[in-house]
């Protein structure tokens, strides 16, 4: 959720389609800051909104891969380095073995980074989260535009109606 | 809506609901007081469970002998539960992860209650590595921590890579599901009528806002982990498959068992799956939900893989036949003709040929039928395991070692308390979880608003 | 606070009982314990279960090793020798040999004891022993056991004949009690004995019986063989049991006998046979067996003939006549009473009769006559004791002396046997003197006739009319019960002592600890009785046991022999080696005596019996005749040939089996003559069709908590007729019961099934290729470079050929391992323990099938499927080629023994050492653990021997030297059919053994790679012969 302040006009829609609309009029209208909440994943909706590609998939790659190869050393050093043993005898090093657990790390690491950036990237936990509307997380959807505009000059409310909100409200502080 | 959805006909789901009508009916059981059967449910499955403690008692107390392996039967009835239910586990995942992948919408409804399913499977299987070993309360040496006694584990051991895999897969199953559960518990905390269950809901959204700048990253991570989990899956049974298959015991040491067990977890997943759907849709009157479409869809599921099992058997055998392994040719001999024979034939009665039965469709959206299919694959596929694990073991190289092996109440009632356990805390979930994706099926609705004029 | 001040001094108190000066506690402060130790030894004593708990066992067990180890009245007091070295005192960890003399049996075999801290914890055969060379029998591994017998009575008793409970008696009262028994005895007083040799025993019985104005001994053992020394001087003149030479007899006629399980001298058989069936210049024995049940030793013939007990004598005869008139021996045939006396035994006659094929008498005559003076007849055993035991004696001594046997194989003159002195006869007449009341005082030891007698022979009655009965046994025993006084005496080990298992070989006893219990050993016993009752000369000296016993070895050994040293050294000597030896064994040959012709007037036509069944009674190898029924690791011990333990059954063939419509485990009713009891059903390959075996030394009613009421006493069936007892050939009816009984089997399949585990060919295919029998084997490669073992690789090599299945090494290793006892449940559920096994395979018809044995152990695979899968390295190869099993690491997934090929690892299922009823506890060998419940285990090729040899040589900065230790199983292995050693010295014996061409590995096409080897089982017969 972008930090921003208010007051805050907000618009209310009851189908993904008519925000999806006026989030790319708003866009194209040269709206800054805008947000907008909805109860479930609307597609396209980022695209409207112009907002940047995830980064998290970076994180996952880089511990994922961190995590494989930590394995591997791990068994190396044990059972070559730190711990050689004939076992059944193999050689210390028979790597052909370690391959199930380097997978596992892998994914073990790069699942868990996964998370955490997820958390990172959205900055959650909140504990006294911004709820402008409980029915946002129900069946309703919403625009969310700062009053502080240095471009558009236009009036947002209008704006909003015009744009088919079934409601439109203003938040101050 | 969108042009995935079209393709989808009948829509999955009632085009007369709306979102309102999706919370609502998702979020009753999480603020009704519970139901006398539920509770009922609840005592029945909690008094298994405490069997199943009763017996764990004895076992550390008095010893392994107590249950009924012998030399050479070493293991039997506890890695059987162990394989079965780490088998369970496999459809949760597969539903949330793999049908992500494919795009296949439908798991929206189902793909809650499987995880859930997955998580309490893997739970119920990882206890019995731990409680079927000599001195359970030295199992933790299996993990290779520092330790004053300068000693590592051996990495060699499938055991080892056990411990890996299924501590792996049960930690990125439970972020996955979490990850699924938190815009839902922000709509629970936002419909909730009382201060504390607002307060709870509260803490495990973790303050979700539903922001569509949260939502860009969410859905991406909810991709990457179901592009993680799906190699993780297929790895898994395989790894357990490892137990047997790096042995060299004639009916384990055989190359086709990973793929043949990954297949085997799906089709018992899935049956496991309709059992647990079909009384869980009627009892908290989600049919609207779980329609029929999304049983049949399962049904045809266990149909193929029914069949992918059935050919790794016949495979099995054939190979027995043509490596002219004479150790190899006997324990398949031994395993459709020895003592055991009775529960190799009603395993491949159930696993094999029953399942057929969905090539109608009448059967298919049949609930009863479907029902009862799907209980007895749960049933074949325990045998499977069993079958594999004991036939191979009680008849191996030696003649002069030969012996039987018969499970005492001890196993059998290690077995109860294991579902027990699990339906315990399904039945928990299904009580205080919302049992299905509100976010996700709401992505489904044919008409959101439920508005008349609304929707394609 | 008054009394916290003393005259103002400060008192320190450590509880408030003793604030408070409670009066308990004032009462405890005086006691010297206070946890009493002695309370619990008394209610041990009492002979009721003392429950106790795994602590306090550990308490007492260590407390027994600190005082064993302060050495504290638990030495001798007088001056024993050990073995080689003389240490002024013990060292702890270190253990110190003692010589003796095995006492599990009659045999007399030389034992060296080892003593850990001044407890025996393990048997060994003393090498320097000519009659058993360093081996010993299973039963000698087990006696170790009985003298830790919880059971043994710890006190002596006066009984009351059951009347009333035997009640506590200390020894003054006792001895003067019977003392004025003795004094005032009109009637005779008879000693009645188990068979006892040894100069010093016999002189002191001797003396003692002459003392009395009425005085004899009775000598009978339930196995006894009087009619061998019988035939004996029916033949030859004297009555002598001769020494049976199996080392020297390169073809063996066995005519129901099983010298292997069930004779006198079991060791010394089992060495001379294994010996002859090593093969050396590409030739090994010939043996030929007929016998109505499979025996241990008729498991091992090359030839192996099912007759009816009845027919023995026909078939000895039959052979008789074909070498009289066949093959020559002119003084034979020219003498017209041997020729009529065989007339009537042709061989065509008989075969069909006895239903043999076709010419086989003749074969087995010519195979006889090729090695004719290296050859042996031999017939003693309880499978021949049947109406006519004498005139098969005779037959034998008739066969062997056509033979020119006599004086050869079968020596009469250089060092007959004296192992076996027992008569059935006199036994008999003695109830019959008892039943007349001449019999006032009867004094039992070493003998339990009220178990091992008949009924119809009425030794209960008979006892009812004797004054007064002494029981010397170690315990409250059947007939002990039935006694006024229970006077328990020693354990071997206890017990100073001498023995003459033959002429001339003198061999010793000395206790190796100090007695156990309030008991005193059964000479001194006599000497103080006599003392007490003032008996003449003996009464008059009060001279102790050991001091009479020296006395002897001077003026009978001693100063016969003229020995040069002064008696002290001559003395020490002899204990430290344990026995002296006055045969001379290099030249072992006597001339053949002249047999008789008028003997044969004494053999009567054999006559078939009534019914179509004739009932065996056979001694089962484990068993023998049941005096050691209380020992748990001789009840766990499967019997050789059926591999049933905790059990006897009655066997039959499986197709007698079926037209009765028995099935394994059905319990029947066999009645013969008055007696009738119900026992389980054995259908077991190579039983007669008409026969029915049972094994006698079950069904004991007073051994003790374990053996009580185990099987069924088989002695019942037994019957009495005028010269002595019945054992075989008994007419017999069987009835179906619906009951069912579960024997207790550690192997229920019996059949290779072709696979790479035994490899065995004919002599004749040897001969051509002496790696014949190898079929299949390819040479494996390894995937990886191989580890290096630098300094030792140790390794075994076992010889299927020698391998007779006595199951002495189970019992060694039992014994050096602390290997721990199941019971019957437990191995019907299949959770024996053993490390070692013998394992059993039928080839051929279920009728008269072949029989191999082959031990199975831990190969110490070089490439362990074991030790992969172990997650947590508990199983590992050390440097020296060792699999190493690591408890304590152990958390028990057991996946190692499910991938191990040969299931050769046992799993501790229960905490089984927790209830080890005290002083069992002190049997265990402290050198190596005591598993807890829930690890694996397994063989180890004794790795605390091998660990302490090293650390000898280490000090001595070499290596170890080739046989400078061994492992238990190949120490004791009376067929000296394991070696042991290390693979990488290629000179060492048991690398030259591996290269042979014999040598193979047990499923080598999985490239296990083991450090076993097995030597091909080579099978004297020819590629005709072999179906």
């Amino acid at each position: 959720m972008a930090k921003f302040t208010p007051p805050l006009w907000v618009g209310f829609f009851e189908d993904p389609q008519s925000l999806l609309e006026s989030a790319r009029q708003a866009r194209d209208k040269g709206f800054a800051g805008l947000d907008a909440f909805t109860p479930y994943p609307v597609h396209g909706l980022e695209k409207a909104l112009g907002l940047k590609h995830s980064w998290v998939p970076y994180s996952t790659l880089i511990f994922g891969l961190g995590g494989a190869s930590l394995g591997y050393l791990f068994m190396y050093w044990v059972s070559v380095v730190d711990w050689p043993l004939n076992v059944g005898g193999k050689p210390f090093n028979s790597w052909p073995a370690f391959v199930p657990i380097i997978f596992e790390c892998g994914v073990l690491l790069g699942g868990l980074a996964t998370f955490v950036s997820l958390l990172v990237a959205t900055n959650l936990p909140r504990w006294k989260p911004f709820v402008i509307d409980p029915q946002l997380t129900n069946n309703r959807f919403a625009l969310v535009i700062p009053e502080k505009q240095e471009t558009v000059r236009e009036d947002i409310e209008r704006f909003l109606r015009g744009a088919g909100a079934i409601e439109v409200k203003k938040i101050v502080a | 809506m969108s042009a995935l959805d079209e393709k989808l006909a009948p829509p999955l789901i009632n085009p007369q609901i709306s979102m309102g009508d999706v919370t609502a009916d998702i979020s009753r059981p999480t603020e009704r007081k519970p139901s006398k059967l539920w509770l009922a449910m609840l005592a029945f499955s909690g008094g298994a469970l405490l069997l199943g403690v009763y017996v764990v008692y004895n076992l550390l107390r008095t010893g392994l002998g107590i249950a009924g392996w012998n030399h050479p039967v070493m293991w039997g009835v506890f890695i059987t539960n162990f394989v079965f239910w780490i088998g369970i586990g496999h459809a949760g995942t597969l539903i949330s992860a793999i049908l992500f992948l494919l795009r296949q919408r439908w798991r929206t409804s189902i793909n809650r209650s499987a995880e859930a399913m997955t998580i309490f499977a893997v739970i119920c299987a990882g206890l019995f590595p731990v409680l079927h070993v000599g001195r359970a309360w030295l199992a933790y040496w299996l993990i290779p921590y520092p330790n004053q006694r300068l000693l590592w584990v051996n990495f060699r051991s499938p055991l080892v890579w056990d411990v890996f895999a299924v501590s792996t897969y049960f930690t990125i199953s439970l972020l996955f599901w979490f990850q699924g559960l938190i815009p839902d518990f922000a709509t629970l905390r936002d419909q909730a009528k009382t201060k504390l269950r607002k307060k709870i809901y509260g803490i495990l959204s973790l303050g979700w806002t539903g922001s569509v700048r949260d939502w860009n990253h969410y859905e991406k991570t909810y991709l990457l982990f179901a592009g993680l989990a799906t190699p993780l899956v297929l790895s898994v049974h395989s790894i357990v498959s490892f137990d047997f298959a790096v042995s060299l015991l004639p009916g384990w040491h055989s190359t086709i068992f990973p793929p043949y067990f990954v297949a085997g977890a799906i089709f018992s997943g899935f049956a496991m799956v309709v059992t647990l759907t079909i009384p869980l849709r009627k009892f908290f009157k989600l049919e609207e939900y779980i329609t029929v479409n999304h049983l049949e869809l399962m049904n045809k599921i266990i149909l193929v893989t029914s069949m992918m099992v059935g050919y790794a058997y016949l495979v099995e055998f054939f190979i027995a036949w043509y490596s002219e392994n004479p150790f190899e040719r006997f324990t398949y001999w031994n395993r459709a003709t020895g003592p055991y024979a009775p529960l190799f034939w009603m395993m491949f009665l159930c696993n094999v040929v029953i399942p057929h039965l969905f090539w109608f469709k009448k059967f298919r959206r049949n609930i009863p039928v479907m029902f009862l299919v799907a209980i007895l694959v749960n049933l074949g596929m325990w045998l499977e395991r069993f079958v594999i694990i004991v036939t191979s073991l009680h008849r191996d190289f030696l003649p002069s070692a030969w012996a039987q092996y018969t499970p005492t109440k001890f196993d059998y009632g290690i077995t109860l308390g294991s579902f027990g356990l699990f339906f315990t805390l399904f039945l928990l979930f299904a009580r205080f979880f919302p049992t299905i994706s509100l976010a996700e099926v709401k992505s489904v609705l044919v008409n959101p608003s439920g508005k008349k004029k609304g929707g394609a | 606070m008054e009394n916290n001040q003393d005259n103002g001094r400060k008192i320190y108190w450590s509880s408030l009982a003793e604030y408070r000066q409670d009066p308990s506690f004032l009462q405890k402060q005086q006691e010297e314990f206070y946890s009493k130790p002695q309370a619990f030894f008394e209610a041990a004593g009492q002979g009721n279960d003392f429950e106790l708990t795994r602590r306090d066992l550990l308490k007492i067990g260590g407390a027994a090793l600190v005082f064993a180890a302060a050495s504290c009245a638990r030495r001798p007091v007088e001056k024993i020798v050990p073995y080689l070295d003389a240490p002024e005192q013990i060292v702890p960890g270190k253990p110190t040999w003692y010589a003796s003399t095995c006492g599990a049996c009659a045999a007399g075999c030389g034992t060296l004891v080892k003593d850990r801290e001044g407890r025996p914890i393990k048997l060994e055969g003393n090498p320097s022993h000519p009659l058993n060379k360093g081996k010993l029998c299973a039963r000698g591994q087990a006696a170790i056991l009985d003298l830790y017998d919880p059971d043994r009575a710890k006190t002596p008793f006066k009984v009351f004949r059951s009347q009333t409970e035997p009640q506590k008696i200390d020894w003054q009262v006792a001895d003067s009690e019977i003392a004025y028994a003795l004094g005032t005895a009109k009637g005779e007083v008879v000693l009645l004995t188990g068979t006892l040799h040894g100069l010093a025993r016999q002189r002191l019985i001797r003396e003692f019986i002459q003392t009395l104005p009425k005085g004899r001994q009775v000598v009978y053992d339930p196995l006894s063989e009087p009619e061998v020394a019988q035939a004996q001087k029916i033949c030859y003149g004297d009555p002598v049991l001769p020494r049976y030479r199996f080392d020297k007899a390169e073809t063996l006629l066995l005519l129901g006998g099983d010298p292997l399980g069930g004779s006198h001298s079991v060791t010394e058989f089992g060495l001379g046979f294994g010996f002859q069936r090593k093969i050396k210049d590409k030739s090994m024995s010939k043996v030929i067996s007929f016998e109505p049940a499979l025996s241990l030793t008729g498991s091992n013939a090359d030839q192996h003939y099912l007759v009816r007990p009845e027919d023995l004598l026909k078939v000895a005869l039959g052979i008789a006549l074909q070498l009289v008139a066949k093959e020559g021996r002119s003084e034979f045939r020219g003498d017209t009473q041997i020729t009529n006396a065989l007339r009537r035994y042709e061989p065509e006659k008989i075969e069909p009769e006895t239903g043999l094929p076709e010419g086989t008498l003749r074969m087995v005559a010519a195979e006889l006559w090729r090695n004719k003076g290296k050859s042996l007849v031999y017939s003693c055993g309880l499978a021949s004791h049947t109406e006519l035991a004498l005139d098969l004696q005779i037959a034998t001594n008739l066969l062997n002396s056509i033979l020119d046997n006599d004086g050869q194989t079968v020596d009469y003159s250089q060092s007959p046997s004296q192992q076996s002195q027992g008569s059935d006869s006199e036994m008999l007449s003695l109830i019959k003197d008892m039943k007349a009341g001449k019999v006032e005082v009867l004094m039992i030891h070493g003998t339990n006739p009220d178990y091992t007698l008949p009924d119809s022979a009425e030794f209960k009655e008979a006892l009812k009319n004797v004054k007064t009965v002494v029981s010397f046994n170690d315990r409250l025993d059947e007939t002990g019960g039935l006694c006024d006084y229970l006077l328990p005496s020693l354990h071997f080990l206890e017990s100073w002592g001498d023995a003459e298992p033959q002429k001339g070989l003198y061999s010793l006893l000395q206790p190796a600890i100090g007695k156990l219990h309030d008991n005193r050993g059964f000479e001194e016993s006599l000497l103080s009785l006599a003392g007490k009752a003032r008996l003449g000369k003996l009464g008059s000296r009060q001279i102790s046991w050991y001091d009479y016993l020296k006395e002897t070895w001077l003026n009978e050994i001693y100063q016969k022999h003229r020995i040069l040293v002064n008696f002290e050294e001559f003395w020490n000597s002899a204990l430290r080696e344990g026995v002296f030896d006055t045969v001379d064994r290099t030249n072992d040959v006597s001339p053949p005596r002249k047999f008789k012709p008028e003997a044969l007037k004494w053999i009567s036509e054999p006559k078939k019996i009534a019914t179509e069944f004739s009932l065996v009674l056979y001694t089962p190898a484990m068993q023998y005749d049941g005096r050691a029924n209380n020992n748990s690791w001789l009840l766990e011990t499967p019997d050789p040939v059926s591999k049933i333990a905790w059990d006897n059954f009655v066997s039959m063939a499986p197709k007698s089996a079926e037209r009765l419509g028995l099935a394994e485990g059905q319990v029947v009713n066999l009645k013969s003559g008055e007696t009738s009891s119900e026992i389980p059903v054995h259908i077991q390959p190579g039983v007669h069709p008409q026969v029915l075996a049972v094994a006698v030394g079950w069904g004991r009613e007073k051994a003790g908590r374990v053996g009580n009421k185990i099987g069924v006493n088989a002695y019942k069936w037994a019957r009495t007729n005028d010269n002595g007892l019945l054992f075989s050939g008994l007419p017999v009816q069987i009835e179906k019961t619906s009951k069912i009984s579960k024997l207790a089997s550690v192997q229920e399949h019996h059949n290779i099934l072709r696979r790479p585990i035994i490899y065995e060919a004919t002599l004749e295919e040897y001969r051509e290729n002496p790696s014949a029998g190898r079929v299949g084997e390819e040479k494996l490669t390894s995937m990886w470079p191989e580890h290096k073992y630098e300094t030792y690789k140790w390794g075994m090599a076992i010889d299927l050929n020698s391998c007779i299945g006595c199951n002495a090494c189970m019992l060694a290793c039992q014994a050096e391992n602390n290997v721990p006892i199941v019971g019957k449940d437990q191995v019907l559920t299949g959770r024996e323990m053993s490390w070692i096994r013998i394992d059993r395979y039928y080839s051929g018809s279920p009728d008269n099938p072949e029989v191999v044995y082959q031990p199975m152990l831990c190969q110490h695979c070089e490439n362990a499927p074991c030790e992969t899968v172990c997650p947590v390295v508990a199983t590992l190869h050390n440097e020296e080629g060792l699999n190493l099993q690591i408890y304590n690491r152990c958390v028990g997934t057991r996946y190692c023994s499910n991938n191990c090929p040969y299931k050769v690892r046992r799993f501790n299922w229960f905490e089984h050492n927790q209830d080890l009823a005290t002083p069992l506890d002190l049997v265990l060998n402290p050198d190596v653990t005591v598993r807890e419940k829930g690890v694996m285990e397994k063989c180890t090729f004794c790795t605390q021997r091998i660990r302490s040899a090293k650390e000898e040589a280490k000090s001595q900065g070499r290596k170890v030297r080739e046989g400078e230790f061994q492992t238990a199983c190949q120490q004791t292995c009376p067929a000296e059919a394991i070696l042991f050693g290390d693979l990488n010295d290629p000179e060492s014996r048991v690398s030259r053994m591996a290269r042979n061409e014999r040598g193979y590995h047990v499923l080598e096409i999985l490239n296990t790679r083991p450090s076993i080897s097995y030597l091909t089982k080579i099978r004297n017969q020819k590629k005709a012969e072999k179906a």
